[in-house]
């Protein structure tokens, strides 16, 4: 996510609708494609990012600036998301074993992926699209948004090996499902 | 994966971090060097952690910005900046209600007794006691029409400075005293009614 400014933050939380619709600006493609990806849909991800912004603006009076601007969006992010989806939270807790593994996701055709870097990446792209909630939560974080496996577990409130563990195990479905397609 | 044959989790944390989570680096690549399927397994993860790394975003809708602006917009024009009621008209307002108040505590319990007055060098024991020491006048009043007057006084005052105060309120004044009286009303109904909403 990009690096929201102090400045513009001071004056969202004077109330300056302006400077709110540059900072909407600025961080809405994380927003959305975090939520995109953990609900899967283009309409409850702008439902959801609508939501976001909106408990952002009303809490933004309460927020200090002692904690890092990118870290609490996330979690607000995270956080209506998982409200849309109830059961994730308790999924997230379960570390699956091998079995998951033979469920191949098997992925579906979708039109939003236009720009296909080669034939491989885009059948990874799309089994991504065809994991379950919560390895496309945590691959989402860490491949997209780039956050370490600390930051991650901080912001599930899961321990780091859960964390390493689901990605993991969504490395290795996503890696079969190569396999299952014929690669190589 | 806890494989039994195949060290499958440490491939994985392996070839995204460059170690693997718990078996030792020479035992995977021992393992790695002699397991066809895990060198399989390998290069399929290595293809999968290239494209992770270049995952196209997807676009964001274009009605995203303008929703959030109306949403915002609408919600600053439902919450009127709270505004202290004019001072024009709490000040005369809680003068009145001090008075009133004082004059209720320093009120003798007797009420109508009446108090003798000349009381220079004995006991003080109601307003009138007071006022007649600090005066050094023998005033023949007792308690209770000394209190009256006081707060017919107090009244008069009180009354005038919230007439005057009420007959120079500016349009401003006026929103923020129609604006408090909706609240009012608001909170009464939704007391009285509570599951009409
Ligand atoms: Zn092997």
């Amino acid at each position: 996510m990009v690096d929201v400014d102090q400045a513009l933050i001071a004056r969202c939380q004077r109330g300056d609708a302006a400077a709110f619709a540059d900072l909407v600006a600025i961080t809405q493609n994380s927003v959305f494609n975090m939520a995109y990806r953990i609900l899967s849909n283009r309409e409850d991800a702008q439902d959801a990012a609508q939501e976001v912004y909106v408990r952002v603006w009303q809490g933004l009076p309460g927020y200090r600036s002692d904690s890092k601007f990118s870290t609490w969006l996330y979690r607000v992010t995270v956080n209506t998301c998982l409200n849309r989806k109830r059961q994730l939270r308790r999924e997230l807790l379960t570390v699956e074993d091998d079995a998951i593994l033979e469920t191949v996701p098997e992925p579906s055709a979708d039109p939003l992926h236009e720009t296909l870097r080669n034939e491989w990446s885009n059948r990874i792209w799309k089994a991504v699209d065809a994991l379950s909630d919560k390895y496309r939560l945590v691959i989402t974080l860490f491949y997209q948004e780039e956050l370490s496996y600390a930051e991650i577990a901080g912001l599930l409130t899961l321990p780091i090996g859960t964390v390493k563990a689901h990605l993991n195990r969504a490395r290795l479905a996503l890696a079969k499902s190569l396999s299952a397609n014929g690669a190589l | 994966m806890k494989n039994k044959l195949h060290p499958t989790d440490d491939l994985a944390q392996f070839i995204a971090d460059g170690e693997p989570s718990t078996i030792a680096y020479q035992a995977l690549r021992s393992h790695l060097a002699s397991c066809p399927s895990c060198q399989v397994l390998a290069e399929h993860l290595r293809m999968t952690e290239d494209a992770l790394h270049s995952m196209p975003l997807v676009g964001v809708s274009p009605a995203l910005r303008p929703n959030v602006a109306m949403i915002i917009k609408r919600e600053q024009a439902s919450i009127p900046e709270w505004k202290p009621f004019p001072k024009m008209v709490w000040i005369p307002t809680a003068a009145l209600l001090a008075v009133t108040v004082a004059a209720l505590v320093l009120a003798p319990a007797g009420g109508a007794t009446p108090v003798p007055i000349s009381l220079h060098g004995s006991e003080v024991t109601s307003v009138n006691d007071l006022i007649s020491e600090l005066m050094s006048v023998n005033l023949n009043l007792n308690s209770e029409t000394l209190l009256t007057i006081g707060s017919a006084v107090a009244s008069i005052l009180g009354g005038a400075g919230l007439l005057w105060s009420l007959s120079s309120l500016n349009a401003d004044d006026r929103d923020r005293l129609h604006d408090m009286n909706a609240r009012l009303s608001q909170g009464a109904s939704h007391w009285l009614h509570p599951k009409r909403d």
